[in-house]
């Protein structure tokens, strides 16, 4: 769903319509939930969170918003940093593992991933979730984290570049 | 010759062995990191030529008037005194009490000490003549000096410090040398890949962007020119573009092998090449494979050909066959000692054809040598990289080499978590729940 496909479904969703209010859902609740997850570390708080974003989203779709998608992100990454500093504490890989992979037969590569993503540190891997599973631009990335184009995009390679020696 | 050839061959193959054991499995940072072309080459990053044969280009010097090029007042070596400026020394002159006024020293004392605070660059924009007749080259520095504060005053204070022998000219620069290192400074720290260097020849910061993905790089260069430039023009942005047409030894992605391209000229034919436009017209440039040999003889040293051998074309008699004949059937001495002579050249030309023969052949052998190594380290690097094995969820992952950036972006990308399905229910609930609220 392109942004502006999206923001005609929003004005629809401030009318009350529920059917563009799961369109919505259906297209965005998988990165969504990658996002809260790689942050949080942990399924049950992240569709918590994913829940408190799609009804906020519906009480309050953002008016004259040019990128809604990274204004869905945005507010996506904040409750879940909010969440994880109210818990004040970092949840380990592997108290979350069996509840991403439960339903894949052989999940080793995932695993392997997400292993390496969390050798990654969290901006690094907010940014990688940002860019390559919610498909934002590094410049909506660096909107988003209130940091310069040139950092995330560093901080982008960087992190690509460990990941590669992580899995090699 | 041979010699030389043998110990081409062994280089050769000394080279290939060293390409087949792991130099060039070193594989480059990034497969889009570097940079492959820039809209112009970079410049200003090399030391202060002591000479040059021709005055460099410099956009800026066309606006200087030439009431700007002077003669600096004189300056007294022994006592160390400076002569009297328009203005008052400032302080980091004060101690500037060696050397004999010499703007290469004083430049050197910046170096070391810190620039005035309104100069932004310096450096020699001289000429160089040279005298045919008298063989003779003759070196002018001109040094050009950037200064952000162009007043008279400021240009006193660093005419006052050099010798009379010196000649000088001011460019009006809009940043001192201090703020330059600070814009480049911060934009090095915000774009912590790209490549900023100040020019030594102009107020000009130059910043190389590159390993940046291509639809990026619009808008970092507007991000750098808005955050630092502006309007003033002084901050050109290069951006690097992904290579056309410049294959490396691997597989491409349509899983076919690129060539090892070198492209590199063979040395004697440039030397061949550089003593014709040295020498002009009037030069010789003999037969190829004539002209390769002699040319390596004079680099090399001929154990085997007299100095004195004429030139082979000087020797060669221009006549066709049937006159040639006459002459043989002919009893004049004079003509049978043509023919002597004409016999004499042909062996030469027999010994030089081979000689020829043998150089030819140990080329060949160097050239099958190096083309032998380079496919097997094709086809040892197109084994490496391109082995996979297969995932159970129909995935790959290379079986040995690095990962490559797009396996990993792949993995990342499939590793998406989705929520179980009760959510969306539990959203409508919760929304329903707080209406009736």
């Amino acid at each position: 769903m392109t942004d502006s496909e999206l923001s005609l479904k929003l004005k629809n969703v401030s009318e009350g319509d529920i059917k563009a209010f799961e369109d919505i859902y259906n297209d965005m609740k998988k990165p969504v939930m990658t996002v809260i997850m790689r942050v949080v570390g942990n399924r049950e708080t992240a569709e918590d969170l994913l829940q408190e974003v799609f009804v906020k989203l519906y009480r309050s779709p953002p008016k004259d918003v040019s990128k809604p998608r990274a204004y869905i992100f945005k507010t996506a990454g904040n409750l879940a940093i909010d969440s994880l500093r109210a818990e004040n504490r970092t949840v380990s890989l592997d108290e979350c593992e069996g509840y991403i992979y439960a339903d894949v037969p052989d999940s080793g590569e995932k695993l392997d991933i997400e292993r390496a993503l969390d050798q990654l540190d969290e901006p690094k891997r907010r940014i990688v979730t940002l860019h390559i599973n919610a498909g934002l631009k590094f410049r909506e990335i660096a909107e988003i984290m209130d940091i310069p184009l040139g950092t995330a995009i560093w901080r982008y390679n960087d992190a690509i570049k460990r990941l590669r020696e992580l899995l090699s | 010759m041979i010699k030389f050839n043998k110990i081409f061959c062994a280089l050769a193959l000394l080279s290939s062995f060293a390409l087949l054991s792991g130099t060039v499995f070193a594989e480059p940072e990034g497969e889009s990191d570097g940079v492959y072309a820039c809209e112009t080459a970079q410049e200003g990053n090399d030391d202060f030529p002591s000479t040059y044969i021709e005055m460099p280009g410099n956009p800026d010097s066309d606006t200087v008037s030439p009431d700007e090029i002077m003669i600096s007042p004189p300056y007294d070596p022994d006592s160390g005194e400076l002569p009297p400026a328009s203005g008052e020394p400032r302080e980091m002159f004060a101690d500037y009490d060696k050397g004999d006024g010499d703007i290469e020293d004083i430049r050197e004392y910046w170096e070391t000490n810190g620039y005035p605070e309104y100069v932004s660059f310096i450096c020699d924009q001289g000429v160089a003549t040279y005298d045919v007749a008298t063989q003779t080259e003759t070196v002018y520095h001109l040094w050009e000096i950037g200064i952000a504060d162009i007043s008279e005053e400021k240009k006193e204070e660093i005419k006052a410090l050099v010798s009379s022998e010196q000649h000088l000219f001011f460019t009006p620069c809009t940043y001192n040398l201090e703020e330059r290192r600070g814009v480049k400074a911060k934009i090095e720290r915000e774009y912590p890949i790209a490549e900023v260097s100040l020019s030594k020849y102009g107020e000009e910061i130059e910043v190389i962007i590159s390993g940046y993905p291509e639809d990026e790089l619009e808008g970092i260069e507007a991000d750098i020119l808005s955050a630092f430039d502006g309007e003033s023009g002084i901050i050109r942005v290069l951006k690097s573009v992904p290579t056309i047409g410049i294959p490396e030894i691997g597989v491409n992605p349509a899983d076919t092998e690129a060539p090892a391209v070198d492209s590199s000229p063979d040395p004697i034919v440039t030397e061949i090449v550089t003593e014709e436009e040295n020498f002009g017209s009037g030069s010789e440039i003999l037969p190829e494979q004539t002209a390769i040999s002699s040319a390596a003889d004079n680099i090399y040293g001929a154990e085997d050909a007299p100095l004195d051998t004429p030139p082979i074309n000087d020797n060669l008699p221009d006549m066709d066959a049937d006159k040639k004949a006459d002459i043989e059937k002919s009893n004049n001495p004079e003509v049978s000692g043509a023919i002597s002579e004409i016999g004499a050249v042909a062996a030469m030309i027999n010994n030089e054809s081979q000689r020829s023969g043998e150089e030819s052949l140990w080329i060949w052998i160097c050239a099958v040598a190096a083309a032998a190594a380079a496919i097997t380290a094709a086809v040892i690097l197109g084994r490496k990289r391109i082995r996979t094995v297969s995932l159970a969820d129909g995935g790959e992952v290379s079986e040995g080499g690095k990962t490559t950036k797009a396996e990993v972006v792949k993995a990342v990308a499939e590793s998406e978590a989705e929520p179980s399905e009760k959510v969306f229910g539990d959203i409508i609930e919760r929304i329903n729940r707080e209406d009736n609220l």
